[in-house]
């Protein structure tokens, strides 16, 4: 592991505990500007997701090429360090992704499912140290949970997600019917 | 956390656990070694209805050779470290990569991936674990090789050594994979090395010819079981032949499925059809390509009048049945007019080749599957329901019409108190009968990982009841069908474990296998 990426992580998998030391945090930052972001949906991912996502990764560089599918994505990923790959994918791909990433090197910031059942949803989020907090933030979420999906997100893979902090409660009603998805942040 | 580690291993202090660590360290460097939480999230427990918490590994290291697993397996024995040996840990439905039981070590052989050795004329290869399906096939097409492997469904990135080790199935004529394997090299407890049958003897070149070798075979001991670590697998594989023809029998009522098995096993049995007599029902065939949601939003089982629906829409059977026909263009000929003749006395199904189908992408699936080329595609069943939930309940039974209509009756009603759906298919092995049922559920709502995990439980126990066992078990119900199975075959297991494996080293709990006193240690 190179020094830079141990310090993207260090930051990373901290979260807001090592936003207060300033110059680590701002070395992390730089090095997480420079190597791109890749993000992979689904046909039915929420269009809702997108533009959160964005606006909290800012000049991170995200990708908007998500041809070539879950596979692709993960050797893309793996192919050099420092690398992001944001999702919201479907259960096939999500399992793919999943078990392509066994790798020993990929770092898992975030990790977990969600469910849309009429104006309800679940989510299933495993407790990892760099996305501490997002399952209660997508629990006090409304109707439209994809935008605080998507802004939380791209804090994890920024490195400015604040755990404690809700990003604020969206409005809006659910999606009918039953859609599932799986989310992930991963860094090589 | 209290610890560095996400789990420890039972009865090992952390202190012990930090020097174990470090030998592992210095065996395989540093960078194979892994207990990082952000690195071992690809090793926890995925599909299953399980708490994620009891499948929780301490840590994963990766060795690269033979040697480096005799050297782990000795640092394992002296601080008493559980390992929890896998190949390429894509045993979806059944466990993926985690553990039994909290805290113990993946010991993943990925690293150990060289194709050893391929004798075209004999038909054989030599695979170490971290062979994937792909690289094999792959392997096999760039030297232009003409062989076939067998595959599971769907296995492009799962392995044959660890597939053939829990003795799963595909669709070729070599299809029952164990029985096509010859020959293993297998790290034992105390770190000898045992290569099986005919390898055990100095500069035999019949290790992947002849399985018997002299006095007990032992091969069978070490699959699905806990007794060594696999190093090496030696595989017979088919010869392409140079005629294939797959057909697709079709049938529109879900009754018929009786007629369907005593219709085709005679015709199995005598090797007409030389492979596995794959039966889809309607929902499985359909679940990878649509999303139940698009049919149906309530909370019950899907109305067998939607599934009829279903299969209108598609032009697919409520049963569809895939099977070929392998040899000269003669033999095939001949084989083909006897099953002709089988499908028309029968007076049932709809018999169509992949002239008729045309370029039908399920047909393709499957006709792809049985010449030995994998894929991925049915991933999609995941998406059926939705949710990453799915746990494969396999039963056994005999090759005949009468005991289908009596365990599709049983599995319909179990599954319909739970708001489960039938998404099935049933195997004919050669004599014997795989039904496998998918239990697909949402696992992000505890409710209904909580009904699939019940769900679970009464097929196996309500199935048991009837002489019905399952032929492999998830790693969340290995202790329960372990004991299924009856107190003499578990103490004889637990016997053959206490003489090999006294520390309780490899893989304690697979297939119910505890070492004296390790499932309470």
């Amino acid at each position: 592991m190179t020094l830079s990426r141990r310090m993207l992580l260090q930051v990373a998998v901290a979260g807001g505990a090592a936003a207060a030391v300033a110059t680590p945090l701002s070395s992390a930052r730089a090095a997480l500007a420079a190597e791109p972001v890749r993000l992979l949906i689904g046909g039915q991912t929420p269009p809702s997701f997108v533009p959160g996502l964005r606006a909290a990764l800012a000049s991170a560089g995200l990708l908007a090429d998500q041809r070539g599918g879950a596979m692709d994505a993960v050797a893309w990923l793996q192919a050099r360090p420092g690398r992001r790959l944001i999702g919201l994918v479907d259960s096939a791909d999500a399992v793919l992704v999943r078990e392509l990433a066994r790798d020993g090197r990929l770092r898992w910031l975030a990790s977990g499912h969600h469910s849309q059942r009429s104006d309800d949803h679940f989510h299933a989020v495993d407790s990892l140290p760099a996305s501490r907090g997002l399952a209660d933030v997508l629990a006090e979420a409304n109707g439209d949970w994809a935008p605080v999906l998507g802004r939380a997100l791209g804090q994890i893979a920024a490195g400015r997600w604040q755990g404690a902090e809700a990003p604020g409660r969206p409005t809006g009603s659910g999606q009918g019917g039953v859609l599932s998805f799986a989310s992930f942040v991963i860094v090589s | 956390m209290s610890s560095k580690y996400i789990a420890l291993p039972k009865g090992v202090s952390e202190q012990a656990f930090d020097a174990a660590i470090k030998e592992y360290q210095a065996i395989l460097g540093e960078d194979n070694v892994i207990i990082q939480e952000e690195l071992l999230v690809s090793y926890n427990k995925i599909m299953i209805p399980s708490p994620d918490e009891e499948h929780t590994p301490s840590a994963a290291i990766c060795p690269s050779s033979t040697e480096e697993v005799q050297k782990c397996i000795a640092v394992c024995n002296k601080y008493k470290v559980p390992v929890w040996p896998i190949s390429t840990g894509r045993n979806l439905g059944y466990g993926s990569a985690a553990p039994a039981s909290r805290g113990q070590v993946v010991m993943d052989l990925r690293r150990m991936n060289r194709i050893l050795e391929v004798d075209a004329e004999l038909c054989t290869a030599l695979l170490e674990p971290g062979v994937t399906y792909q690289q094999l096939y792959d392997y096999l097409q760039d030297n232009k090789i003409p062989l076939w492997l067998s595959c599971p469904a769907p296995s492009a990135i799962a392995g044959p050594v660890g597939n053939a080790m829990d003795r799963g199935v595909g669709y070729t004529p070599y299809g029952e994979h164990f029985l096509f394997t010859c020959g293993m090299e297998v790290v034992m407890p105390n770190g000898e090395i045992l290569r099986t049958g005919m390898g055990s003897l100095p500069n035999s070149n019949t290790a992947q010819v002849f399985k018997w070798g002299y006095g007990p075979y032992l091969d069978g001991i070490f699959t699905q079981a806990n007794f060594g670590v696999v190093t090496k697998l030696g595989f017979w594989l088919l010869p392409a032949p140079p005629a294939f023809k797959p057909f697709v029998i079709r049938y529109e009522d879900e009754g018929d499925i009786s007629a369907i098995v005593d219709t085709l096993r005679p015709l199995r049995i005598a090797n007409i059809i030389p492979n596995a007599v794959v039966i889809v029902h309607a929902l499985w065939e359909l679940g990878s390509i649509v999303k139940r949601a698009d049919y149906f939003t309530g909370t019950s089982s899907i109305p067998d009048d939607v599934v009829k629906q279903m299969t209108k829409k598609h032009n697919v059977g409520m049963w569809n049945v895939y099977c070929g026909l392998y040899g000269s263009p003669e033999q095939v000929d001949v084989n083909w007019k006897i099953v002709q003749g089988a499908v028309k006395a029968s007076g049932k199904g709809t018999l169509l080749t992949a002239e008729d189908v045309g370029d039908d992408p399920v047909f393709k699936y499957r006709a792809d599957l049985m010449q030995g080329k994998m894929n991925i595609k049915e991933f999609g069943l995941y998406n059926w329901r939705g949710g990453g939930g799915s746990a494969w309940f396999a039963p056994v039974s005999q090759a005949r019409g009468s005991e289908t209509h009596k365990q599709m009756a049983m599995a319909k009603q179990i599954l319909g108190k739970y708001g489960l759906d039938y998404v099935a298919e049933y195997i004919v092995g050669w004599r014997d009968m795989h039904h496998v049922i998918d239990l697909l559920y949402d696992r992000t709502d505890p409710a209904e990982m909580k009904k699939a995990h019940d769900c679970y439980r009464e097929l196996l126990h309500s199935f048991a009841k009837e002489g019905y066992g399952v032929y492999r078990a998830n790693t969340g119900f290995m202790d329960e069908v372990a004991e299924l199975y009856g107190p003499v075959k578990r103490s004889v297991n637990q016997k053959i474990k206490n003489a090999l494996d006294p520390n309780g080293i490899i893989a304690p709990g697979k297939s119910g296998i505890w070492n004296r006193g390790g499932k309470n240690k």
